[in-house]
C-alpha cells in the first residue's frame, strides 16, 4: 500500500468520523473514496496489521492514536491548501478541494512542476518588456516577477538559476571596484540568510570598495560597508549597472 | 513593566541602556557587543521599570543564537513595551529589522539614534513624516552626547503605541498567511515565519512547508526570500521618503589607507606592536611598584609579628594571591585595556579582522577572530570571555586552544626578566617566534580536525569614529572587575593551598618526585620545575618562585644559558594559569578545559625537552 493510499484512508476515517461522530465501515469509505469495496476490505485489514485502525463490532473502524495522528496530519494540510487553491486561483472549493486531495500527497510532483514551468515561462516573458519592480510607488508589493526572482535558494543542492546573464555579469571576485554594480544573483550557501537581511539581494544597487589580494572584500550596500570572506564574494554575482 | 530595546548591531542600544538606567553595560564599536540580555531596572514617577538591553539582530528569522532570543521574546510577549533604536546614517537597512519588528503589534516607540553622524554625512531626516508613515512616535537622538536620550523614556510610557505599518507582501505570500491564520489560532508574524520553515508547532509547519512548496515552485525563490525581497523594498521606499541628502564634498576618507594591503597591514602591524611595547613598559615599571609595596608594608611587618607558622603561612599566601591579581590586573590588564579600548570604540577592530581574513582562514577561524587573539596579548581570561563573538563552536574551540598559547603580558614578563635579561634580546624574540609557529601549527591541526561547520565572514564594518575618554575609562575599568571578582577568589585559594603544601613539605616531596624526570629529560634542576608549579596561579609567579627557590636573584649564576631559556619557554606554553582554566570552564565547559590544559602541557614538555636534547 503506498503512504499516499494510507493518508487518504485515514484522513477519510476521521472525516467521517468527525462529520458523523460515528465510526465508520468499509462500505462508507468505499463511498467516499470512490473504490471497489473489496479493495478497501483489503486495504483496512492491511492497516489493522500496521497498527493504525483497529477493527470493531460490525466492522466499524477507528483510529489508533499513531492513525489519529497521521490522519489528523494530512487533514490539516489538506483544509490549508484547499483554502490556498481558492485564494490564488479562484478555484472554487470543490475543485479546490479536489486538487488538495491529489497535492496533499507527494505524487503531483510532475504536475506542480508543469504549473511551476508555466509561470516561470510567463513571468520571463513579461520581464522582456522591461517591467521590473523597482520603481513602484510605495505601499504596492513587489509581483512574482521581481528582480528577486533570480535569488537561488539555499541548499546543498541549490543550482545556480541566474536567468540569462548579461556580458557583464562576474563575480564580487572579478568585478572592477568603485563602480556601482547590480546584484544579479547569489549561488547559495549556508550564510544566504545573512547576506538577504544586509540587502544583499537581486536587483539591489552595490558598491565593491574595496578587494585585498587575498579576495577579501569590502561591499557596500544600502549605505554599509560589509567585509566578507572571499568564498562568500565569490558566490554573490553581479554586474556594471 | 518589561521594556526591550531592540535593534541593529552596533546601533548604541547598549550606550542608551546605560543612560536609562545608569549600569555599566560594555559600549563598543564593533557588532555584536551584547551577546546575552542584560537587564536593569529603572525608578520613573515612583514606578519601576524593567529595561532589557537585547542582543543585536538583523531580522528575527535567522537561527543564531541571539536572534532566537529576540524573536522568542517578542513571540512569547515577554515584552510590554519596545524601543526601537534605528541608526539614522543606515536607516534604510534599519527599517528591515523594525518592519518585522513592528508586525508583532506590541507598543513601540521608534529612537532614531546618530542623528549628528546623519548630519554631519549630509542626511537629514524628516522625523514627523516618519512617524507618520510607521504609525507610531520617533523621536531623535545623539546617544553618544547624550542628547535626547532624556527625553526616550517620558515619550516611551506616553505615547508609544503599536505601529500601524503593514507591508503588503506578495499576493501569493499573502494567500498563504491568510490560509495559515484561518486554520490555525496564530498572529500574522508567526504565520509568516511558519512559512519560513520557523516554529514550534509541527502540525502547522508540515501545513505551511506544503504551501511553501507550491510557492517556491511558482517563483523559483523560497518564501522566506520572498517576505525579505519585499521587506526591503518597503524600506527602501520608506527611508526615499523621509531622508533628504545634501551634497557633501567628500573629505579625506581613512579607510583608503586603513583597509589597503598597503598600508594597512603595516599600520595594523605597527599599532599593535606598538601597543605591545607601551603596555610593557608601563606594565612593568607599575608592577615593580606593588610588588615593592606589598613586600616592604605587608608581608614584611607580617613577618615580623610572629605568628603561629602555619597560620603565619596562610596570611603570607593570603598576600601573595592579592599581590597576584592586583599585581597583574592594574599594571597589564589595566593599562592593556585602556588601549584596547580606544582600538574598539575607534572601529579599528573591524578592520584589523577584514585585514586578517585570510590569514585566519588558514588557522580555521575567519577575520573576526582576530579580536581574542589581540586581546590575548594583553591577559589571557578576556580574551577568552571575548571567544563568545565568533559564530560557531568550531571557531570557539581552536580558538580556546590559540588564544591560551598567545604569550599574555604576564608571560612577556618572564620573557624580559629571564631570557632578555640573562640570555640576550635576540632568544627572547626568538621564544616569541617559537610560540607563533606553533600557534600557528596548531591552527593549522585544529582546522583539519575540528568537527563543526565553517562559516565565512560576513561582517559589518563599524564606522570610523573618535573614541571617548569617559566610555573608555569606564570600559576598561569595567573588564578589570570582571577580571577580579572571577581571578581574584581564586587566586587566593590557590595561593593558600600551595602555601599549605609547601608548609607540610608536599612539595618537597614532588620536587625530590620530579627530580629525576626534570633533570633526565628537560635538563633543569628540580627546584626549576617546582617553580613552574607556581606560574599555574599566576604566570609571572613562576618566576618569582625560581628566584626564592634558587636562593639567589642573579640566575645566571646558577643555571645555564640553556636551563633558563628552556624554562622560560616551558612556562611560556604549559598550563594555562587557574584564572583562565576557570573562564575557559565557564564559556566553553570541561571538555575543552581539558582538552586545552592537557595540549599545552604536553606542548610545553615536549619543545622543553627538544631543547635540552638539542643543546646537551
Amino acid at each position: 500500500m503506498e503512504s499516499s493510499e494510507r493518508e487518504d484512508y485515514l484522513e477519510a476515517v476521521l472525516v467521517r468520523h468527525l462529520a458523523a461522530q460515528a465510526h465508520p465501515t468499509a462500505k462508507d469509505l468505499a463511498e467516499d473514496l470512490s473504490v471497489r469495496e473489496d479493495i478497501i476490505v483489503e486495504g483496512v485489514t492491511y492497516l489493522e496489521q500496521q497498527g493504525d485502525i483497529v477493527l470493531g463490532e460490525n466492522g466499524a473502524i477507528s483510529l489508533t492514536a499513531r492513525g489519529h495522528h497521521v490522519a489528523n496530519r494530512v487533514l490539516k494540510k489538506h483544509r490549508v491548501l484547499q483554502c490556498f487553491l481558492g485564494e490564488i486561483l479562484g478555484m472554487d472549493d470543490h475543485t479546490a478541494s479536489d486538487e488538495a486531495c491529489v497535492l496533499e500527497h507527494t505524487i503531483s510532483d510532475t504536475t506542480i512542476n508543469r504549473i511551476g514551468d508555466y509561470v516561470k515561462s510567463a513571468g520571463s516573458r513579461r520581464g522582456e518588456y522591461g517591467g521590473n519592480g523597482t520603481s513602484q510607488t510605495l505601499m504596492t508589493n513587489q509581483g512574482p516577477n521581481n528582480p528577486a526572482d533570480h535569488l537561488i535558494p539555499g541548499g546543498k543542492d541549490a543550482k545556480p538559476l541566474v536567468s540569462s546573464p548579461g556580458p557583464t555579469c562576474s563575480s564580487l571576485l572579478d568585478a572592477p571596484e568603485s563602480i556601482p554594480l547590480t546584484v544579479v544573483g547569489i549561488t547559495g550557501g549556508e550564510y544566504l540568510h545573512r547576506l538577504i537581511d544586509l540587502g544583499v539581494i537581486p536587483g539591489e544597487e552595490v558598491i565593491l570598495k574595496r578587494r585585498l589580494h587575498n579576495n577579501a572584500v569590502v561591499l557596500q550596500v544600502k549605505k554599509c560597508d560589509i567585509a566578507l570572506s572571499p568564498e562568500i564574494a565569490g558566490t554573490i554575482l553581479v554586474e556594471n549597472s | 513593566m518589561k521594556i526591550g530595546l531592540i535593534g541593529n548591531p552596533n546601533v548604541g542600544k547598549s550606550l542608551i541602556f546605560n543612560q536609562l538606567t545608569g549600569l555599566g553595560v560594555e559600549v563598543s564599536n564593533y557588532p555584536g557587543t551584547t551577546v546575552g540580555l542584560e537587564t536593569g531596572n529603572v525608578c520613573y514617577q515612583r514606578e519601576k521599570f524593567e529595561i532589557c538591553d537585547l542582543p543585536g539582530v538583523y531580522s528575527l528569522d535567522g537561527d543564531s543564537d541571539e536572534e532566537k532570543l529576540v524573536n522568542g521574546m517578542l513571540e512569547r510577549h515577554e515584552l510590554d513595551l519596545a524601543i526601537a533604536i534605528l541608526d539614522a546614517v543606515h536607516l534604510e537597512r534599519n527599517l528591515y529589522l523594525f518592519l518585522q519588528v513592528a508586525e508583532y503589534r506590541l507598543p513601540l516607540l521608534v529612537v532614531l539614534n546618530m542623528v549628528d553622524e546623519a548630519e554631519n554625512s549630509g542626511i537629514s531626516i524628516d522625523s514627523s513624516e516618519l512617524s507618520e508613515i510607521l504609525g507610531c512616535p520617533v523621536i531623535m537622538t545623539a546617544a553618544i552626547h547624550g542628547r535626547g536620550t532624556g527625553l526616550i523614556l517620558p515619550s516611551a510610557l506616553s505615547s508609544a503605541c503599536p505601529a500601524t505599518v503593514t507591508v503588503s507582501y506578495d499576493h501569493h505570500i499573502e494567500a498563504a498567511v491568510r490560509s495559515i491564520m484561518g486554520n490555525f489560532p496564530v498572529s500574522r508574524p508567526v504565520a509568516l515565519q511558519s512559512l519560513e520553515g520557523i516554529g514550534t508547532d509541527q502540525e502547522m509547519l508540515d501545513s505551511s512547508a506544503a504551501i511553501a512548496g507550491e510557492i517556491e515552485n511558482r517563483h523559483k525563490m523560497s518564501p522566506g526570500q520572498i517576505i525579505s525581497a519585499n521587506r526591503h523594498h518597503f524600506a527602501k521606499q520608506v527611508a526615499d521618503r523621509v531622508i533628504k541628502v545634501r551634497p557633501k564634498k567628500t573629505g579625506f576618507d581613512l579607510d583608503r589607507l586603513l583597509t589597503k594591503g598597503i598600508p594597512g597591514i603595516p599600520i595594523m602591524a605597527l599599532i599593535l606592536i606598538g601597543i605591545l611595547l607601551v603596555v610593557f613598559t608601563i606594565g612593568s615599571w607599575l608592577e615593580g611598584m606593588i610588588v615593592a609595596f606589598f613586600t616592604s608594608y605587608l608581608v614584611a611587618p607580617l613577618l615580623t609579628l610572629g605568628l603561629p607558622p602555619p597560620l603565619q603561612q596562610v596570611s603570607v599566601s593570603v598576600l601573595l594571591g592579592l599581590q597576584a591579581g592586583i599585581g597583574i590586573a592594574f599594571p597589564f590588564i589595566f593599562t592593556f585595556y585602556i588601549f584596547i579600548s580606544i582600538l574598539e570604540d575607534s572601529g579599528y577592530l573591524t578592520r584589523a579582522a577584514f585585514l586578517a581574513d585570510q590569514a585566519m582562514h588558514r588557522i580555521g577561524m575567519h577575520g573576526q577572530a582576530i579580536i581574542p587573539l589581540i586581546l590575548g596579548f594583553g591577559c589571557t581570561v578576556p580574551a577568552v570571555m571575548s571567544i563568545r563573538l565568533l559564530a560557531s563552536r568550531r571557531e570557539r574551540v581552536i580558538a580556546s586552544f590559540l588564544v591560551t598559547m598567545i604569550p599574555c603580558s604576564a608571560r612577556t614578563v618572564i620573557i624580559a626578566g629571564v631570557v632578555a635579561t640573562f640570555v640576550g634580546i635576540w632568544w627572547a624574540l626568538s621564544i616569541y617566534l617559537i610560540v607563533f609557529i606553533l600557534v600557528i601549527l596548531t591552527g593549522l591541526l585544529l582546522s583539519r580536525i575540528t568537527p563543526g561547520e565553517r562559516f565565512g565572514m560576513i561582517m559589518e564594518m563599524a564606522p570610523l569614529r573618535a573614541p571617548q575618554a569617559t566610555n573608555v575609562v569606564k570600559k576598561s575599568w569595567r573588564k578589570i572587575s570582571e577580571f577580579l571578582t572571577i581571578a581574584m577568589p581564586l587566586l587566593i585559594i590557590s595561593s593558600i593551598i600551595l602555601g599549605l603544601l609547601q608548609y607540610y613539605g608536599v612539595i618537597t616531596a614532588f620536587q625530590n618526585f620530579i627530580a629525576p624526570f626534570s633533570t633526565i629529560v628537560l635538563g633543569l634542576p628540580a627546584y626549576a620545575s617546582t617553580a613552574l608549579i607556581f606560574g599555574i596561579l599566576r604566570k609571572e609567579m613562576a618566576l618569582g618562585a625560581l628566584v626564592v627557590l634558587a636562593g639567589t636573584p642573579a640566575l645566571n649564576t646558577v643555571m645555564t644559558h640553556v636551563q633558563l631559556y628552556t624554562w622560560a619557554i616551558i612556562s611560556v606554553l604549559f598550563v594555562p594559569c587557574v584564572s583562565t582554566i576557570a573562564v575557559l570552564y565557564r564559556q566553553m565547559g570541561l571538555k575543552t578545559v581539558v582538552m586545552v590544559t592537557t595540549y599545552t602541557v604536553i606542548i610545553g614538555i615536549v619543545i622543553g625537552a627538544c631543547i635540552h636534547l638539542a643543546f646537551a
